[in-house]
């Protein structure tokens, strides 16, 4: 393990931790287990790319670490340690502090996120009204001020804006414009630019990644399932599949090469490698959430699998500092 | 050798109503493409991509300009007459659950073209659709599912068998693998890649996802604001792109690699113009850092610069003043 002394130093950097969270939905259909003891922390200054493939369980994580889950789902396990207090114990007030103002949240689909019948700029003066004792105006000035720190073009014009005046990269800075307004000190970007041009996508990362430094959040948390994304903008990257973390480390060592036989897969077909891409081809789908299997979540499409994965979960094991895999073979592996 | 598809100077304007404006979706884009061939139609959203492939299958009816069809052109003839060149020409679309009737199994949606297309025979039609299952690396028990009791990958294969079942020379591929997970998108590619050996089809693959073109295509078109700025063999234009807006798009895109470092020299100023009142000089001009008065005048003709790279640019001798593009050369 690691020495005291880093031990320490990674202590006092932690921002945000999500311990061991389990949670899930209940439908007609029978219960769908979409977390699976999900563990992992975010540390200041560090951009955390989190990458899973669509039902990998980001966007209700995403959830899960403001405790904003609804009905059918559940949050059956785990903490979200944030300055010491776990949210999932905290009341309904208690959030209603911290979410939006403390833990600003890039939502992914802004469209349906943005009411259509009130101007963009009312809106987001709206939610700084919320979290602030000010006036209309004050309210209505720090929003301009939001709005034109994106890079928009017309701030003013769009400021006026109703949702479907915007085009989709518009959109997408209003909705970076609402999370930051608060200047929170943890940003949660879920698919912050699905969607978009590669032109577009790469001013309103640039112009995101611009403010979260400018403004000295402490730490971000960016989901996607784009492998460019991490390798261009983040620091540490987070594999999940099934609502378990496969993959932990740094971005500079999972792109020389990753442990896990899934991430190897993952990166191997994001770089469009034939081979890979064939194999991948004949291993059929994820776990069905319903009826999960024993043992390791991967196994069924594993081309390393052992005897051993298919009775006892593989904890997630550390490596090297700071680099931590959920594979029984990860010594085999490296 | 004659190309399997011609396309010359091809126009498509939309009337707007109570208004006398257009708005200029397709302006005179040309393009061959021969047997055997990939050619990626990249550009952004806007950009006329999706309309240009929907003109040359006449799903919309061109302005001006001519397709010619394995050298017949396409554009003069009655809808009725152009029926007889479907089974050649297919389509393969962006989101394949809405592509798919919800209330039919795959084998009734793969065997619906060979009913279409007179093959009275059940037996005959059934094993044709085995074949294709086969082709598409589908298993007969999917055979028997509906859309929505597959993966996007599944329905995208049903969406390919369908389209190959009346074995076509030409597939026009609308951003055929966005909509899914970076996993099932490489399943499909390498499928289309196969099926292009082995049958020699032609595909037009319209996409914004550069790092796929870069990796399926022989030859890339560039569109922006309606016009083909520049077209060239895939690693001329990945290697050293000549038009201003090829840099800027190609600098944009993010690799999954680490040691590759975007540069961030490449950026247009402000937005793209809007498509109904067109500039008169290049439509680039208001946003590129290279402009000069005559680009503000006249549309730039297209240049062969050799080795089948083609541009349309009035500066382009002068393009390497924003130093060499140095980006993503071999991931």
């Amino acid at each position: 393990m690691m020495d005291g002394n880093n031990n320490d130093t990674l202590m006092s950097r932690k921002v945000l931790q999500a311990e061991n969270i389990s949670a899930e939905f209940t439908t007609r259909a029978g219960t769908s287990r979409v977390l699976n003891g999900m563990s992992f922390a975010c540390h200041r200054d560090e951009m955390v790319g989190l990458v899973g493939e669509s039902g990998s369980g980001k966007t209700v994580l995403a959830g899960v670490l403001v405790n904003n889950i609804r009905r059918p789902g559940r949050i059956v396990d785990g903490a979200v340690i944030y300055k010491s207090k776990n949210l999932l114990e905290m009341g309904e007030d208690d959030l209603l502090s911290i979410r939006g103002r403390e833990i600003g949240m890039i939502v992914a689909k802004s469209f349906t996120a943005l009411n259509p019948l009130v101007r963009v700029g009312d809106q987001i003066a709206n939610i700084y009204q919320s979290h602030f004792n000010v006036t209309k105006k004050e309210a209505e000035e720090a929003a301009l001020e939001a709005i034109k720190a994106t890079g928009i073009n017309d701030p003013v014009v769009r400021f006026r804006a109703y949702p479907h005046e915007l085009s989709g990269g518009m959109a997408k800075r209003i909705i970076i414009a609402a999370a930051l307004v608060t200047e929170p000190t943890f940003v949660i970007a879920d698919e912050p630019t699905s969607g978009l041009d590669v032109t577009i996508q790469a001013q309103v990362l640039d112009s995101m990644m611009e403010l979260i430094s400018e403004k000295k959040t402490s730490g971000t948390l960016l989901m996607t399932r784009d492998l460019g994304i991490i390798a261009q903008y983040c620091t540490q990257v987070i594999v999940t599949y099934a609502g378990q973390v496969l993959e932990d480390t740094s971005v500079e060592r999972f792109f020389q090469g990753p442990v896990h036989p899934y991430c190897k897969l993952l990166l191997a077909s994001s770089r469009l490698n034939q081979s890979v891409a064939h194999e991948y081809a004949q291993m059929g789908p994820p776990p069905d959430k319903f009826n999960l299997p024993r043992g390791c979540l991967f196994r069924e499409r594993c081309l390393a699998k052992v005897g051993i994965c298919g009775n006892e979960p593989p904890p997630l094991l550390q490596v090297d500092q700071g680099h931590y895999v959920r594979c029984w073979m990860k010594d085999e592996l490296i | 050798m004659t190309s399997v598809l011609q396309v010359c100077d091809l126009t498509k304007n939309f009337p707007i109503r109570g208004s006398n404006d257009l708005v200029h979706a397709v302006t005179k884009v040309s393009l061959e493409i021969e047997r055997g061939e990939t050619i990626g139609l990249v550009g952004e959203s806007g950009s006329g991509k999706t309309t240009t492939g929907r003109c040359i299958l006449r799903l919309i009816e061109p302005s001006s300009g001519s397709i010619k069809f394995h050298g017949k052109d396409i554009t003069k003839i009655s809808q009725n007459t152009f029926r007889q060149y479907r089974p050649k020409m297919q389509m393969i679309f962006q989101d394949p659950y809405d592509s798919l009737n919800p209330r039919q199994v795959a084998s009734s949606i793969i065997e619906e073209p060979l009913i279409l297309w007179g093959e009275r025979d059940k037996r005959k039609r059934r094993r044709r659709v085995e074949e294709l299952a086969n082709t598409v690396k589908m298993t007969y028990e999917m055979l028997e599912q509906y859309p929505h009791q597959m993966s996007g990958g599944e329905q995208q294969r049903v969406g390919i068998a369908k389209a190959i079942a009346t074995d076509p020379d030409l597939l026009i591929l609308d951003e055929p693998t966005s909509s899914l997970d970076p996993s099932a998108h490489a399943e499909i590619i390498d499928l289309l890649r196969e099926l292009q050996k082995e049958k020699e089809y032609s595909y037009l693959f319209i996409s914004h996802d550069l790092t796929t073109v870069r990796h399926i295509s022989h030859r890339v078109a560039i569109m922006y604001l309606s016009r083909i700025v520049e077209i060239g063999t895939t690693s001329l234009i990945f290697k050293r792109p000549q038009h201003p807006y090829s840099r800027s798009l190609l600098s944009a895109v993010l690799y999954p690699d680490t040691k590759i470092q975007r540069p961030k020299t490449y950026k247009l100023q402000g937005e793209i113009p809007s498509p109904i009142n067109m500039p008169k000089g290049c439509y680039l001009a208001s946003r590129c850092p290279m402009a000069i008065t005559p680009c503000f005048n006249s549309y730039p003709p297209m240049v062969d610069l050799g080795e089948g790279q083609f541009v349309a640019c009035f500066r382009v001798t002068k393009v390497n003043e924003l130093g060499e593009f140095k980006y993503g050369i071999d991931v």
